[in-house]
């Protein structure tokens, strides 16, 4: 199970999220495509900069990526009365984080994967949406990726990747549950920049 | 079928054998069911942190073993798989792989079966005739090429479809992570899966040792996975809840136990999404 590999992979198949009349299967499948795309095409001069490597998946978190409302879920009740400064702070020091460990690992990846959506689902009263997705690899069974969405003025946004069924949000938020009953909430970030704390998943 | 399920060998079939005269003893004592306040059980997939303790009740032996196989994977099995990657072309190891995954798809088969799907049970055994014919004794994929879908199927699936579905957590010296559950199964598997009763019976221990080599390195690359975790222990009975409760029954079409910020009486103004810096 390379959970973290294609956890990542499938963060930064986020893309290309523009149009608010897109529906978000299309999204969804549209920009997995494009990441994975891109990872091949430009693998050589990732290798050789790490630096281009980040930079790229900065740029494919930012487009569609919904960081403040991830962020809070990812902190559950440790985000209640947290302002928005805090949270973003929380949220970026949390990417760079993960890149930083796990950057490399994606351009190890093999790439002949192919997406395919399955379904699109409605919840918690219309104001989720998951679109459940399966890697087909050419050596083993396919793996399923599902992204968790949801619309925010008009256009989708993901806030939420499940791999094998493990939640990205869920996991993180066990992690830091632990972590927050003997820090605050600035040490915990401030840890995560330094990099003297990180976390698995 | 995960890397923990590959891990059988014949080196460890003793020890195996003795979980399972353990787990027989295990299973008395937990045949009650562990239900929510609204009467729904815990266990079946959408359980929340709480509710994994509370299917954790033997959590301080679980620690314990956890950490004997930290130090066993970190003295030897680790390092035995790194040497098998570095020395063994990719190639070969892939070869080595597809034979192991061969061996297991009538098991696979036998469960999708049990599990209702003729259909795919049907693909799966096909797998095996072409894999075990024109592809060698498996060491060739010719089926995938051929667009055969490979499929997953184990015994602890079927046992939780046929109405076993909470389970208390067991860590398992050598295998990790599982389950009550989880564990019979693997007994049950080691008892009929061809890569016992074909290869390591067979052919010798140092089928079961190469067994326990692959498996160990297939599961390199997410090294980095639990690195520094705040707590290790938690991260992988965490990982394990959510990813197996998603393998035993299909929960593409729900919600994760999410605690929404607005739910949470965080104001609308704080929840910015485009404020990216």
């Amino acid at each position: 199970m390379r959970l973290l590999t294609l956890g990542l992979i499938a963060l930064l198949g986020l893309g290309n999220a523009q149009a608010a009349s897109e529906r978000p299967r299309d999204m969804v499948e549209q920009s997995a495509e494009t990441v994975l795309t891109t990872l091949v095409k430009r693998r050589a001069e990732f290798r050789a900069d790490a630096g281009k490597l980040e930079a790229f998946m900065l740029e494919q978190l930012e487009t569609s990526f919904d960081h403040q409302y991830s962020a809070r879920l990812v902190l559950g009740r440790h985000s209640r009365g947290v302002d928005a400064e805090t949270i973003d702070s929380f949220a970026h020091a949390l990417l760079s984080n993960l890149m930083r460990r796990y950057g490399k690992a994606m351009l190890d990846f093999d790439p002949n994967v192919d997406v395919k959506v399955l379904s699109e689902t409605p919840l918690r009263d219309g104001k989720l949406m998951r679109v459940a997705t399966e890697l087909a690899r050419a050596d083993g069974a396919p793996v399923p990726v599902d992204y968790m969405v949801r619309e925010v003025d008009g256009h989708w946004k993901i806030f939420d990747v499940l791999v094998e069924g493990v939640s990205y949000v869920q996991t993180y938020r066990n992690q830091f549950e632990e972590q927050l009953r003997n820090q605050t909430l600035d040490q915990v970030i401030a840890g995560l920049r330094s990099g003297t704390v990180n976390v698995g998943g | 079928m995960s890397a923990a399920d590959r891990r059988g060998s014949t080196r460890s079939r003793d020890l195996l054998r003795l979980s399972g005269c353990l787990l027989v003893l295990l299973l008395s004592a937990c045949s009650g069911r562990v239900l929510r306040a609204d009467g729904t059980p815990i266990g079946d997939g959408r359980t929340s942190p709480e509710e994994r303790a509370a299917l954790d009740p033997w959590e301080p032996t679980n620690r314990r073993i956890h950490n004997f196989n930290r130090t066993l994977d970190r003295k030897v099995m680790k390092p035995v798989a790194r040497t098998y990657v570095k020395a063994v072309p990719r190639r070969v190891r892939q070869g080595v792989t597809n034979v192991f995954d061969n061996l297991q798809e009538p098991i696979v088969a036998l469960n999708l079966l049990a599990q209702g799907h003729g259909q795919k049970a049907t693909e799966s055994g096909f797998r095996f005739l072409l894999n075990s014919t024109i592809g060698l004794a498996g060491i060739f994929d010719v089926a995938s090429a051929g667009k055969v879908p490979e499929y997953r199927g184990d015994f602890g699936q079927t046992f939780a479809l046929w109405g076993w579905q909470r389970s208390r957590y067991v860590v398992l010296p050598v295998f990790g992570p599982s389950s009550v559950r989880d564990s019979v199964a693997r007994v049950v598997n080691s008892q009929v899966s061809p890569i016992n009763t074909v290869g390591a019976r067979k052919l010798g221990p140092a089928f079961g040792v190469l067994y326990g080599i692959t498996s160990r390195a297939a599961a390199l690359p997410n090294e980095a996975f639990a690195e520094n975790a705040a707590d290790e222990y938690l991260l992988l009975r965490d990982v394990y809840f959510q990813r197996r409760g998603c393998q035993i029954r299909d929960c593409s079409q729900e919600a994760p136990d999410y605690e929404l910020p607005d739910e949470l009486g965080v104001p609308a103004s704080d929840i910015r999404p485009d404020d990216t810096p």
